[in-house]
C-alpha cells in the first residue's frame, strides 16, 4: 500500500481506513486510462466507497489528470510510451549537442552584456528572450528525461523483484 | 597571410570558447553539459570579420571561413566525443548536419556584421 502511495505521490496520511479498499483504489487510479468506460464507472465507484475524503478527492483528480494528459502521471505509461518519450528527449538533446542549438550561458550573458553597454533594443531583447527560452527548454527536456528513466528503472526493480 | 592569420585566430577563439563552454554547463548544471556551441560559432565570426574584406574580389573568402567554421564545429564534436565517455561521436548524418547548421551560421554572421561595418 505504502508503495502504491508512492508511486501515485500520495500523502501518508491520507492513507486509513479499508487497506484492501485502498489498494483497489490506487491501483484502479493507476489503470483508469487503460480501462472501459464500465471499468472506470466501477474504479470512480471504489474510490467513493473510501474513508478518507482527502484521498478520494486526491485519487479522482489523478484520474482525470491523466485523461487530460497522460504525461502528467507517468506511472499511468505504458512502457513503450514511457520509452518513446525518453527517446524523443534523448533525440532533441543529442541534436541540440550536435548543432550547437543551445547559446546557453553565452547566449543569456552576451544578450545581457549588449543590454548594459548599449541599452535595450529589438535585437538584443529576441537574443535574450531566445537565449532564455532555450535554456529553458533544454532545462526542461533534461527534467523530464530524468523523471521518464526514474519510472524505466523503478518498474524494471519492480520486475526483477517479482 | 591575412588569411591564414584570421584562420588560427578563428580556430583558437571557437576551441577556447567550445571548452570554457562545456566547463560553464557543468558549473551552472546546464543541460546539455556536452555540447558545441551556436553563440561560439558566432563569436569566433565576429573575432574575425575586420580581417574579411567582402569588396575586394569575389568574396571566397567568407566561403572559406563558412566551411572552416562547419569543419571545425564536426571536428569540435569528435574532439569531445574523445574527451568524455558519455558522448558519442556523430554519425554521417549529424556531421552533415552540424557542419551546414555551422557553416551557415559563421556566413551569416559575417555576412551581416561586414556589411554593417562598410
Amino acid at each position: 500500500m505504502i508503495e502504491l502511495a508512492k508511486v501515485l505521490d500520495l500523502p501518508k496520511s491520507s492513507l486509513h481506513g479499508n487497506p484492501d479498499l485502498i489498494v483497489a483504489s490506487m491501483a484502479g487510479t493507476i489503470l483508469y486510462r487503460h480501462l472501459n468506460r464500465l471499468d472506470r464507472v466501477n474504479v470512480i465507484q471504489t474510490i467513493k466507497m473510501l474513508a478518507s475524503f482527502e484521498l478520494q478527492s486526491e485519487l479522482i483528480s489523478r484520474c482525470l489528470d491523466v485523461l487530460i494528459n497522460p504525461q502528467w502521471g507517468e506511472w499511468s505509461l505504458k512502457n513503450n510510451e514511457l520509452n518513446s518519450i525518453v527517446e524523443f528527449h534523448d533525440d532533441l538533446n543529442r541534436w541540440s549537442g550536435v548543432m550547437g542549438g543551445n547559446p546557453g550561458a553565452y547566449g543569456v550573458a552576451g544578450a545581457s552584456w549588449s543590454i548594459i553597454k548599449q541599452g535595450a533594443f529589438t535585437g538584443n531583447m529576441a537574443v535574450l528572450a531566445a537565449s532564455v527560452i532555450l535554456v529553458g527548454i533544454h532545462e526542461f527536456s533534461y527534467q523530464e528525461t530524468q523523471r521518464y528513466t526514474k519510472e524505466i528503472e523503478r518498474r524494471k526493480t519492480l520486475n526483477r523483484g517479482l | 597571410m591575412s588569411i591564414l592569420k584570421a584562420a588560427v585566430i578563428f580556430i583558437s577563439v571557437y576551441v577556447a570558447l567550445t571548452m570554457a563552454g562545456v566547463s560553464i554547463n557543468y558549473l551552472l548544471n546546464l543541460h546539455p553539459q556536452i555540447t558545441v556551441n551556436i553563440a561560439c560559432t558566432v563569436l569566433a565570426a565576429l573575432s574575425i570579420r575586420n580581417k574579411i574584406n567582402l569588396n575586394s574580389m569575389y568574396p571566397y573568402e567568407l566561403l572559406f571561413f563558412s566551411a572552416l567554421g562547419g569543419v571545425i564545429t564536426v571536428l569540435s564534436i569528435f574532439l569531445l566525443s574523445f574527451i568524455y565517455t558519455n558522448f558519442s561521436a556523430p554519425s554521417l548524418l549529424e556531421a552533415l548536419t552540424s557542419f551546414l547548421v555551422n557553416a551557415i551560421a559563421v556566413y551569416i554572421t559575417i555576412y551581416f556584421s561586414v556589411l554593417r561595418k562598410s
